[in-house]
């Protein structure tokens, strides 16, 4: 196995810089095992070999005539394909986009672009985003690294995967409910959600525009810090992105976990938890209690209610946001249709898939006549009483550590059938996107049958840098990378 | 507007909605310009109505004092300057239609 590949992102940074490396030797070595293991885990939607290796010379360039090409210099990444890249084909996973090419950036692109990462493709995922598995893309499989009979979570299950698999030291996703924290625990990588607002959503095709955010997927908790210092901040193109001054995360990560006040909401830790998953969690507490962190026991008393009241609002404002495709303007469009009305029901009927339509469904219910006040109305309010958990909460505490899933990653068509077991897997972690906190999740442990557990934590409103900080202290302190890895693929 | 809602007793003896009917699931199909068979229909209705009975749990609290929220973060009025700034060319935007012409979206005719 090429040594490359295997560094972390922040590694590889580092020794390009120091010109150990070139940057083209880096994305040299991504394409290398992407050559040998791709067939198998299916992670890409596309690859872009040739821009790769042209920016990745551009960074060598820059260096050699001393000039500064930027913090991500020559870091190879890929992108979820919900992310528009201007010229490129953008399909959310979806034939209804199966042609579409963005005629621009998403900020987070140009972001990462300037700061001089190399974006090697796109990766596969749920269809707009909406699945846990990434088994509703409409175009491949993606499966998991650890074991290959199994799902990689979802909805970025193609960045978790290309991560977990060493085809890329860091990505990008996107999560609505789950959808970074859910595969980064199934694929045994470090995964965050900022906190609502953070990173600008410009140029991330929309589905539920109150709760969707952009974030980092990595191999170490430095290289989601990193990468974050690059895409957060306000853009003048979403006016829903934070003003909030940014701060240096890289270099904040190395704040004790000292007199950290820890919460442990009980309502995660259920009767019937998982016996492994609970098990990781409770050493993982002890041993951040031994780094100096306090624990307490603290209570979310609206939990239960989380999972229909966010199923009611992402689908309303799914199926409003998802009204645009009409087969007019761009995407799929239905042949032969003797009028217009007939061209949107045709277009959007072969377009989409059936999870997506499923979701329009339900959100077109709640939002209809004679339902809303019972239904959306109702779910918005709710939305307050869990808001007020976890503000009470974090009076008490500074961070809460909770499981990211209910179980580890599970078989494919395993929950295809029965779509309100799949949404359940988004238990621990939609919660967190109705109240708009960031979290992320962090490889804790390994059941028996040899696939990772993730440890989630979540903090107050903009609280990145002690979030980040106090998940590399216990990062450290696990050595979780050092321990363990992905064996499906050694074959 | 769809029929008004049902009421049943839960088994609480409580008054909550009656579930989704497949008359409900056509007269909702048409509202989201979605074409379905029968049975793709009977499908979605007891898949809708099983995700639905699940969501009745809400019922349990009580919210007649409680604030709706619609974003969690604070929302402030963003203006920005009243200035023209660059945008896409008629070429760009239209470069991803289906069918064009003369600089326009083309579209089949809009009165069947």
């Amino acid at each position: 196995m090429h040594e490359l590949i295997s560094l972390t992102g922040s590694e590889l940074l580092s020794r390009i810089r120091s010109r150990e490396i070139s940057a083209q030797e880096a994305t040299r070595a991504c394409l290398q095992r992407m050559s040998a293991v791709e067939s198998r885990v299916r992670a890409f939607r596309c690859v872009l070999e040739a821009e790769a290796l042209a920016s990745a010379a551009a960074v060598d360039d820059a260096f050699s005539r001393g000039e500064e090409p930027g913090p991500l210099a020559g870091l190879p990444m890929a992108l979820k394909d919900v992310l528009c890249l201007g010229g490129h084909p953008t399909t959310c996973g979806s034939r209804i986009l199966e042609s579409f090419n963005p005629p621009y950036d998403a900020t987070v692109i140009r972001r990462l672009k300037k700061a001089g990462a190399v974006i090697l493709g796109k990766t596969n995922m749920d269809e707009f985003a909406m699945g846990s598995s990434t088994e509703n893309s409409a175009f491949e499989k993606t499966c998991n690294p650890w074991d290959l009979e199994r799902v990689p979570g979802g909805s970025s299950g193609g960045s978790a995967a290309a991560v977990a698999a060493d085809m890329v030291p860091v990505s990008l996703g996107t999560d609505t409910g789950g959808s970074i924290r859910q595969p980064a625990a199934f694929c045994g990588v470090p995964g965050l959600k900022p906190t609502y607002g953070r990173v600008s959503r410009y140029g991330l095709v929309a589905f539920a525009s109150s709760l969707d955010q952009i974030g980092p997927f990595g191999k170490s908790v430095e290289d989601l810090a990193r990468l974050l210092s690059v895409i957060a901040g306000h853009d003048s193109q979403d006016s829903t992105s934070a003003g909030a001054p940014v701060p240096d995360y890289p270099a904040q990560l190395s704040t004790p976990l000292r007199a950290i006040r820890l919460g442990v909401p009980k309502e995660y830790f259920p009767a019937g938890l998982d016996a492994e998953i609970g098990g990781a969690l409770r050493a993982m507490l002890t041993r951040a209690e031994a780094l100096g962190a306090r624990l307490e026991e603290i209570s979310l008393p609206h939990t239960d209610y989380s999972i229909p009241t966010y199923y009611i609002l992402a689908t309303a404002e799914a199926c409003s946001n998802l009204a645009r495709y009409d087969g007019a303007r761009y995407g799929y469009r239905a042949e032969g249709a003797k009028d217009l009305g007939e061209m949107y029901r045709r277009s959007r009927s072969e377009g989409f898939g059936r999870e997506v339509k499923r979701r329009i469904m339900l959100g077109t219910y709640v939002l209809s006549s004679g339902y809303y006040d019972a239904y959306y109305l109702k779910a918005q309010k709710v939305r307050t009483l869990l808001k007020r958990d976890f503000d009470d909460a974090f009076e008490k505490v500074d961070l809460m550590i909770t499981p990211t899933t209910p179980s580890t990653a599970f078989r494919f068509g395993e929950k295809t059938d029965d779509p309100l077991q799949m949404y359940l897997s988004d238990i621990f972690t939609a919660t967190i996107n109705l109240v708009g906190l960031p979290a992320l999740s962090l490889p804790c442990g390994i059941a028996k049958d040899g696939l990772p557990i993730g440890a989630q934590i979540v903090g107050p409103p903009f609280s990145e840098a002690r979030l980040l900080s106090a998940a590399a202290a216990l990062e450290a302190e696990l050595g979780f990378r050092s321990r363990h890895r992905p064996k499906a693929l050694d074959a | 507007m769809l029929p008004p809602a049902r009421s049943a007793p839960n088994h609480r003896g409580e008054e909550c909605l009656m579930r989704i009917k497949i008359e409900t699931v056509r007269h909702v199909a048409r509202l989201a310009n979605l074409d379905f068979s029968e049975q793709e229909l009977e499908l979605f209705a007891r898949q809708l109505d099983s995700i639905l009975g699940y969501i009745d749990k809400l019922n349990e609290l009580d919210t007649t004092r409680t604030e709706p929220t619609s974003h969690v973060t604070r929302i402030e009025q963003t203006l920005r300057e009243d200035r023209t700034v660059e945008c896409l060319s008629v070429e760009q935007a239209l470069a991803n239609a289906p069918e064009s012409k003369d600089q326009h979206f083309t579209v089949p005719r809009v009165i069947g």
